[in-house]
């Protein structure tokens, strides 16, 4: 089972970081396809397909809520979305990007395997969960 | 998928210098924009469409170039707003032309039909008109491709299809949020570098534009 990594999320060497550990449970990461940088949001679950991945990942630095149509869209098209939500502009690093995914990553490819719908996965430093997204937008991050 | 969607702090981000969350919120409950695609309540904001960035923006302009104080302005830009967006975007585009009327006023003409919006003996330069032919077509042409660009930035765009319209660097879906975040924790040379593709500008663009210090 693949996941795409969004274009942010690409350039960081995060798919090697998180594939050293993601592999054992059968979840691989993809980075955005070069040929498609800035592709329109339309196209990003064909783009998902086309690289086998049933899930986008996605980080939310701030702004969530004029993101959640976004989500919301690519769910309705199948994809699920897995979002590293940073619980301030100002907080965190790569390293803590890093280490949160990877500390979740075996549960995020547990969740996705197990789902038959498509899912938001809210991952945070203590938690990986199926969440809806009003669930997530109660919270205030930003 | 691929329409805009926009907090209010974001559309005074996008909008940055002259607009304000407390004007833009002022124009919602003056009903020039319409309903907000959602309404908000405690910790759910107001969302916007890219349309209702478009028009916030339009207004603004329009506000600048009449000078009428505050009073005298509020009803004319109210009317203004009444008779242009319902024809700014429409599928069917045909130009909306400002010019002087006989009796002094500011007429609309979209072609077919010819309005007046009554200014209330304010004298309107000449200039003015052109300028408001000017804005007009901007708004359309920003609503064509749907995209606005941002002032001071060019490298920056909010594309309304581009990550929902988050702003974003021209031509990428890496949003300007997430670069600031790097810039701040480890420097516009780390950042390069694990970015080679995007040139040094389109990064400190970014960075300035979420109030990052280049320093960082």
């Amino acid at each position: 089972m693949n996941v795409l990594m969004d274009e942010n999320l690409s350039g960081l060497g995060l798919a090697d970081a998180l594939n050293a550990y993601s592999k054992e449970y059968g979840c691989t990461f993809v980075t955005f396809p070069v040929e498609h940088e800035g592709a329109d949001d339309a196209d990003v679950p064909g783009i998902a397909r086309e690289v086998g991945a049933r899930a986008l990942l996605s980080i939310n630095v701030q702004d969530f809520g004029a993101k959640e149509q976004y989500f919301r869209a690519l769910v309705a098209a199948g994809i699920s979305v897995v979002v590293l939500r940073m619980r301030s502009r100002n907080s965190g690093d790569i390293d803590y990007i890093i280490a949160t995914l990877t500390k979740h990553v075996r549960r995020i490819a547990r969740i996705l395997s197990s789902v038959e719908e498509s899912v938001i996965i809210s991952v945070d430093k203590s938690k990986a969960r199926p969440a809806s997204l009003q669930e997530i937008l109660r919270k205030r991050f930003t | 998928m691929g329409e805009g969607v926009y907090t209010v702090p974001e559309v005074e981000r996008i909008l940055q210098p002259t607009m304000t969350v407390d004007k833009i919120r002022y124009w919602l409950n003056e009903g020039l924009l319409g309903e907000p695609i959602r309404q908000g309540s405690r910790g759910r904001p107001h969302l916007l469409s890219f349309k209702q960035l478009l028009q916030v923006r339009t207004i603004q302009y329009l506000r600048d170039k009449l000078k009428f104080p505050l009073q005298q302005v509020r009803p004319v830009i109210k009317e203004l707003s009444d008779l242009v967006f319902p024809r700014l975007f429409d599928k069917e585009w045909h130009e909306l032309r400002f010019f002087r009327t006989e009796r002094g006023e500011i007429g609309v003409s979209d072609g077919a039909t010819t309005y007046e919006v009554k200014t209330g003996q304010m004298v309107i330069p000449e200039a003015v008109f052109s300028e408001f032919n000017r804005i007009v077509r901007e708004a359309r042409r920003d609503w064509d491709r749907g995209e606005v660009t941002i002032e001071k930035y060019p490298r920056l765009v909010s594309n309304a299809g581009i990550v929902a319209g988050s702003p974003t660097i021209k031509g990428t879906r890496i949003e300007t949020s997430f670069i600031a975040f790097l810039v701040r924790n480890l420097g516009i040379e780390r950042t390069l570098e694990m970015y080679p593709h995007l040139d040094r500008e389109a990064v400190k663009q970014a960075a300035d534009f979420e109030d990052v210090p280049l320093t960082a």
